[in-house]
């Protein structure tokens, strides 16, 4: 396979050669041609080298059908990605680092990717796994950032009471909306789902009394074991510098709450892996393949999408706690339908059900958006022909997702072809299986009637 | 002999189409039933009716427990009745009726020890082969949230175990090599044998077979009736199933169920039911009165 790639590497060199020789090689000085031979030499070969290593990434890490394949061939129970922990160890790395070698700004931007990547693995729940279309995600995201800034508005409620409370009242939004919608799929369940976003949006807008509007409610930062962020703190406050025994630095609150939210988004990332290969995550899958049969199977579906509902909520509510945390002030132009459509969009361009291929989506389009800040009209132009390159190229998302592999042992002999004479013999030893109905088994001998 | 199960007046109706008409009959112990008739007869009505797919209009379906005795398992309370002004002064039925409106359905006679099978195949097919195995056995190895997510050693044992039983029925079927093979990539055939383990993962007492030769070809037919009996004589299990070649129902079946027109026209012993006059009439039409 490695002779493939490099063979079409050298083409793909000579074909350069050919092209950038006059283009480049030749050069009009005055009235002569003056003639650089080095050039295209240099211009072709880092192409061939260029797209040989483009294809070699492809094969290796981005083709998750290839994987898939070659990890079922070989039957390990592992991770057949060997690099996988490399790969893990370094992005952790530079994530811990990351803060401390950017600025104020920067930061900002990586909490709020990081605070995306969180909805996206809320989202990813209820669309990825479940396949329950939702459009209105942002309700619960708003949910939760108005808890905190609530809590603390009224009841004087702190970040870490917050954070768990506005999970939880996101997961109980999610499964009111869970209710309704039960027998409700694809587009039906969308445009109820979009009612429900916008039902919570218009109430925080025009519910002045309390939510206070369109002015939004202010929102205290969170302290570290009581110690605060600021320069000089609170009466009878200690501010965190003076703790420590440093300089003071503006810096301090953001790195604080980044590396803060970094380790939810861990944590939420190992919750979500281990979901999908529990039972409640096997069965969100099959509930989004086949209601009808899930039912048969004995798989209560009301509670199996209600779960899906609320879980997929409580990670967007965190994600809200957050997101208030972060902003230091809430109000409702934060949580647009465009909101919803661009966590779908993490979701959708990331691969339905793979939790890498979220987390790289998030980044994608939260970042790079950033980074092009000078053409930010364009923004949604580039979401867009995102989304149409990925159609033709990987319709499936930048990661499919893969498939856990059991280890069995293999077959001795066609069992098929009769199986009476067989016997069963379990891994564990010679007892046949154990069946809850039991009963003794009536040797009739097989009836041998002849056709009608 | 004992009765599993007992479908009595079974009548079902769609507004005002009468599908079945007081169907009767039961089914035994360890004995493998077939329902035929022709196309339209009610096959499939009767099929939702006792898998809890459809709520009957009238009747009583019970599946009984031989080993206990401890008491009949009515299989259409599960599906949630209708209240009727009776159950107010009778607490405990009323209960009974808002539990089942609540929490009950189809799952439910699941858990009660009926599986079944599908017309057209209904498998999870993103899902591999051992994944679909695993969900069903979800209601025996569902443990805590917490458990799972943590990995605590008794999860791990109980995931073992269904990974050990479904890699069993594999091997029944014939299966094992296709393990971690996605289930929609599967062939016809193999498809059809995986919706039969998958089906037996949920360890039922009654195990129903919609059309399960359909679409088989003459040797996978014979390996099928095998495979029935022995499912019948190793394990003791009741199969009811509909099928449409004769030659297969009158092979294994130990009883016949012969439905026309939403009603039983007869039923008994294959070798009766071959010369009975209605049946052939019903399938072949009767001459000139």
């Amino acid at each position: 396979m490695m002779g493939t790639d490099w063979r079409a590497a050298f083409r793909v060199g000579g074909v350069a050669l050919l092209l950038f020789t006059p283009l480049t090689g030749l050069v009009l000085a005055g009235y002569q041609l003056e003639w650089h031979w080095q050039r295209p030499l240099w211009l072709a070969g880092g192409f061939g080298l260029g797209y040989g290593l483009l294809r070699l990434v492809w094969r290796r890490w981005l083709s998750g059908a290839h994987a898939f394949g070659q990890r079922a061939a070989a039957g390990s129970t592992t991770d057949p990605a060997r690099h996988r922990p490399l790969w893990i160890g370094l992005a952790l790395g530079v994530a811990l680092l990351l803060p401390f070698f950017l600025d104020k700004y920067g930061i900002n931007v990586a909490t709020l990717a990081l605070i995306y990547i969180l909805l996206g693995l809320g989202l990813n729940i209820v669309v990825g796994l479940a396949g329950l279309l939702d459009l209105g995600f942002v309700a619960f995201y708003a949910v939760g950032a108005y808890t905190y800034a609530f809590g603390y508005h009224y009841f004087g409620l702190s970040f870490w009471l917050a954070l768990p409370l506005g999970g939880l009242l996101a997961a109980c939004f999610g499964m009111m909306l869970g209710f309704p919608v039960l027998r409700l799929h694809g587009d039906y369940l969308a445009i109820v789902t979009l009612g429900f976003g916008e039902i919570i949006r218009l109430i925080l807008n025009n519910w002045v009394s309390l939510t206070g509007g369109p002015n939004g409610v202010s929102v205290v930062f969170p302290t570290f074991f009581g110690l605060e962020f600021n320069r000089r703190a609170k009466q009878g406050g200690v501010p965190l510098h003076e703790f420590l025994g440093i300089d003071y630095s503006a810096n301090q609150r953001a790195v604080f709450l980044y590396l803060l939210l970094l380790a939810v988004v861990l944590v939420m990332v190992y919750v979500v892996v281990r979901l999908k290969r529990m039972p409640i995550g096997r069965a969100w899958e099959a509930l989004r393949e086949n209601e009808i049969a899930c039912r048969s199977l004995g798989i209560n579906h009301v509670t199996v999408k209600l779960s899906a509902f609320g879980l997929g909520a409580l990670v967007g509510g965190m994600g809200g706690v957050f997101f208030a945390a972060s902003q230091g002030f809430v109000n409702p132009t934060s949580f647009t339908f465009f909101e919803s459509a661009h966590i779908l969009a993490i979701v959708v361009l990331g691969g339905m059900g793979s939790t890498t291929g979220v987390v790289v989506a998030a980044l994608l389009l939260t970042v790079v958006p950033e980074m092009l800040r000078d053409f930010a009209d364009y923004r949604v132009l580039f979401v867009g022909v995102a989304m149409v390159l990925m159609m033709i190229w990987r319709p499936r998302g930048l990661r499919q997702r893969r498939r856990p592999v059991f280890q069995v042992e293999p077959s001795p002999q066609p069992a098929f072809v009769n199986p009476v004479k067989k016997r069963l013999r379990g891994p564990g030893g010679g007892h046949p299986p154990q069946w809850g109905f039991g009963g003794k088994a009536p040797n009739n001998p097989p009836n041998n009637r002849s056709d009608p | 002999m004992t009765p599993l199960l007992t479908v009595h007046d079974l009548t079902m109706r769609f507004g005002g189409v009468t599908a079945l008409q007081a169907v009767a009959f039961t089914v035994q112990q360890a004995s493998i039933t077939a329902l035929i008739g022709p196309n339209g007869a009610g096959k499939t009505t009767v099929f939702n009716c006792v898998t809890g797919f459809y709520k009957a209009t009238t009747g009583t379906i019970c599946l009984h427990d031989p080993q206990t005795g401890t008491g009949d398992i009515d299989l259409l309370e599960m599906l949630g009745e209708s209240f009727r002004l009776s159950d107010f002064w009778r607490p405990r039925t009323l209960s009974r009726r808002l539990f089942f409106k609540l929490f009950g359905g189809p799952h439910r006679v699941n858990r009660a020890g009926v599986a079944r099978t599908f017309q057209n195949i209904r498998l999870f097919d993103e899902l591999t082969v051992m994944e679909n195995l695993l969900v069903a056995q979800q209601a025996q190895v569902h443990g805590g949230l917490l458990a799972g997510l943590l990995q605590t050693a008794h999860f791990r044992r109980k995931e073992q175990e269904a990974v050990v039983r479904a890699t069993e029925w594999l091997r029944f079927f014939d299966l094992l090599g296709e393990a971690n093979r996605l289930a929609g990539t599967l062939p016809y055939g193999y498809q059809r044998r995986l919706e039969m383990a998958r089906a037996l993962c949920t360890r039922p007492r009654l195990l129903c077979l919609d059309e399960p030769a359909a679409g088989l070809n003459p040797n996978e037919t014979q390996a099928l009736s095998q495979l029935i009996l022995a499912l019948r004589d190793r394990f003791g299990l009741t199969v009811l199933l509909i099928e449409h070649d004769m030659g297969l129902v009158m092979d294994i079946s130990d009883h016949l169920v012969v439905l026309d027109h939403g009603e039983v026209i007869a039923q008994g012993k294959p070798a009766a039911i071959q010369q009975d006059a209605r049946v052939l009439a019903a399938y072949l039409g009767t001459g000139e009165p």
